[in-house]
């Protein structure tokens, strides 16, 4: 216990940690509140806005919806016409005009979930009617004992147990997500969780305190759990302090209103096969975030025991992080093959949105198992690979 | 206790940092001398179970320390060449992690922390940083946390480097007093550390073992071996060329040299009592000479 708490202290009341800490949270923190706080100026007080959206919650209408679009195409029209001093909004306050868009997104994230748009492929179908047309031209083909059929089939019916979207007003967590569940959310936790595990077990090398570690009775193995749990809690106290702020700002900002909303009624999260709350969403995507943490930990943990510098450390474990990015972003290689191991990565576990905001199965032995479900114990296999890994280099380190 | 090496051979990718050296050590004062490279620290990180040797074994009482594992390394005390501290730990701080990288239990741990950091001198300097201590203190803090366990085996990788004089007479004293029920093995380049308290030298070349044996056994070698000359000055480039001088004195305009020589050098020369310094000298120089006849050769 004693060398756990050594070993925290190490991580957590190093000079520059706790600076760094502080930064990496206000660093997104401010700039997102900020917009927040602009955007609200712009468009009207969270609490109007809201009383505005409030009485049309529930199924998407139709004819509000078109009124919404309509209104809307007014708006960019006379922005268009560049008609200087004139009130882009016409007889409309700007918090009416707020809600028209709000209820647009809402009608479009229906019309998604119902008949696809123009990036929906026959053979890559998202929408109920493409995956049905899907399902037919199969059975019309006779491959109904195929592993695309059954998946589709499985597709369509989570889609529809899990419900239509509808509209709701979830302001403030719709910007929290499209910040927190996506890449650039949880970017800092990666580089914090680089610049404080990468050195963990490295820079006992370059201080040349290794020798003195493994010369002594629990240098080769408590040493390294004590290190491995202090690491973990690190990322974990990490992780959630970040999110907590981060909860913090956008609801302290823009309420709490539409914690109880089904995650659909987010556009991004329209085609979600699972019928969940968007604070249930929070829950899951934090115990994700924690999770992949943690495994993303061990990662670089185990690259530190084989690492003569701590620069190597931070570099490699950059590699084994973000290989995601750097092959399909930076390197734009969208070969197929690629395209699993993407999928499959620590990263993609970290960061909620893919495995959510669409339905998306594995075959495994012919039968469709859901992403998260594959997804889950893969990251944790290959996080206690790491995990052991470590034990075993350490155990067979020697000082050179 | 008995702690022996058998054969042990490192061979790293492409030098051979030990030749099969093999040694019995019992409880007392070993003290470890060579020239740089001859494989003293590759030694002692063997012994320290930080390195592997490519052959041969190491034993406690006859049972192999691969086989002991934690209970080999609970037995060790090591103080490194290159001692790293860090910085932000208190000296008092420093000594507990230490300790519970032994496992030794908390209240047995203060208690011995606070004895070793008296012990050092350190005991006014128990809450700084690491980070703030000078050369020596980091030195004398680094002999305490390899004495925190009461080892059995006792491994000072030059342990009086950046002590000055006075703490090296007093680390010679602690060593000393507290070698009577372990084995110490103690590497330096100041020979006169090892002044009265080594129950044996080793003396390491190239890898290999030489000589080990009590100091004033290796001594008696050299009785009649050591002289006193007082010579002009426009001789000495003679001198030097043709005997290992160790130690060189300017009296009334006349060199004084002590001379390391088998022979009488000349008629005037005074035969003198050997020591340590001397021994190195002789049996370093030795193989330097002994390798310049065999490339005349």
């Amino acid at each position: 216990m004693s060398l756990l708490l050594f070993e925290m202290k190490k991580l957590f009341l190093k000079r520059n940690t706790l600076v760094i800490i502080l930064l990496f949270i206000l660093i997104p923190l401010i700039p997102n509140l900020m917009g927040e706080i602009n955007y609200y100026s712009n468009n009207g007080e969270p609490g109007t806005l809201y009383g505005i959206s409030k009485p049309y919650e529930g199924d998407v209408d139709p004819e509000i919806a078109q009124k919404a679009n309509d209104e809307i195409m007014m708006v960019l029209n006379r922005k268009m016409s560049k008609t200087g001093d004139a009130n882009i909004f016409g007889d409309n306050s700007r918090e009416q005009i707020d809600f028209y868009f709000d209820y647009s997104n809402a009608d479009h994230g229906l019309n998604s979930y119902q008949s696809g748009d123009i990036r929906e492929k026959p053979e890559k179908p998202y929408s109920l009617r493409g995956i049905k047309n899907r399902m037919e031209t199969l059975e019309k083909e006779g491959k109904k004992d195929s592993y695309e059929y059954v998946m589709r089939v499985m597709q369509y019916s989570m889609l529809v147990e899990s419900g239509e979207p509808g509209f709701h007003y979830v302001k403030s967590w719709r910007n929290l997500f499209s910040f927190l569940t996506m890449g650039s959310g949880f970017l800092f936790t990666a580089f914090l969780l680089l610049l404080v595990i990468a050195p963990v077990f490295s820079n006992e090398r370059v201080t040349g305190m290794d020798s003195i570690i493994l010369s002594s009775r629990n240098g080769r193995v408590k040493v390294v759990t004590a290190k491995l749990a202090a690491s973990v809690i690190f990322a974990s106290v990490f992780v959630i302090v970040y999110n907590l702020s981060q909860l913090a700002g956008y609801i302290g900002v823009g309420g709490a209103m539409g914690w109880d909303a089904p995650l659909k009624s987010i556009l991004g999260y329209a085609l979600c096969p699972y019928n969940i709350t968007i604070l249930q969403f929070f829950l899951i995507q934090l115990v994700l975030q924690l999770l992949g943490s943690i495994m993303l930990t061990a990662a670089i943990a185990f690259v530190s025991s084989v690492s003569r510098s701590s620069l190597a450390s931070f570099f490699i474990s950059l590699l084994v992080i973000f290989y995601p990015y750097i092959l399909g972003v930076l390197l734009r290689i969208s070969a197929e093959w690629l395209q699993p191991l993407i999928d499959l990565s620590m990263l993609k576990l970290a960061v909620a949105h893919d495995a959510f905001a669409a339905f998306k199965a594995f075959n495994l032995f012919g039968s469709p198992v859901l992403y998260i479900n594959v997804l889950i114990p893969l990251v944790i296999a290959m996080g206690i690979i790491f995990i052991l890994l470590t034990y075993r280099q350490v155990r067979r380190q020697q000082v050179c | 206790m008995v702690l022996t090496l058998q054969n042990i051979t490192k061979q790293y990718k492409d030098k051979l940092a030990l030749k099969g050296f093999s040694l019995e050590m019992t409880e007392g004062i070993y003290g470890l001398l060579g020239p740089n490279g001859a494989g003293k620290t590759t030694l002692m990180r063997i012994i320290a179970d930080v390195l592997r040797p490519t052959e041969g074994s190491v034993r406690v009482d006859g049972e192999l320390k691969e086989g002991m594992n934690e209970r080999y390394r609970d037995l060790l005390g090591y103080l490194p060449q290159e001692l790293g501290i860090y910085k932000s730990f208190t000296a008092y701080n420093f000594l507990m992690y230490i300790a519970s990288l032994k496992g030794i239990e908390k209240h047995r741990a203060k208690s011995k922390a606070e004895e070793l950091l008296e012990i050092t001198g350190l005991k006014d300097s128990k809450v700084r940083l690491c980070g703030s201590f000078s050369g020596g203190m980091k030195r004398r803090l680094g002999i305490a946390q390899a004495l925190l366990n009461d080892p059995k085996i006792l491994i000072l990788d030059e342990p009086t480097s950046g002590l000055d004089p006075k703490e090296r007479v007093r680390f010679r004293n602690l060593i000393s007093g507290i070698s009577q029920n372990r084995i110490v093995l103690l590497s330096t380049h100041i020979v006169s550390d090892l002044d009265m308290i080594a129950k044996a030298v080793i003396l390491l070349r190239e890898g290999q073992l030489i000589r080990a044996d009590a100091g004033k056994k290796l001594l008696e070698e050299l009785d009649g071996k050591v002289w006193n000359v007082k010579i002009p000055e426009s001789r000495f480039v003679e001198y030097e060329n043709k005997y290992t001088i160790g130690n060189l004195t300017r009296r009334d305009g006349l060199l004084e040299l002590r001379i390391l020589s088998d022979a009488r050098p000349e008629e005037a020369a005074c035969p003198d009592s050997p020591t340590l310094e001397d021994m190195y000298l002789y049996f370093f120089k030795e193989k330097e000479q002994s390798g310049q006849e065999e490339a005349i050769i």
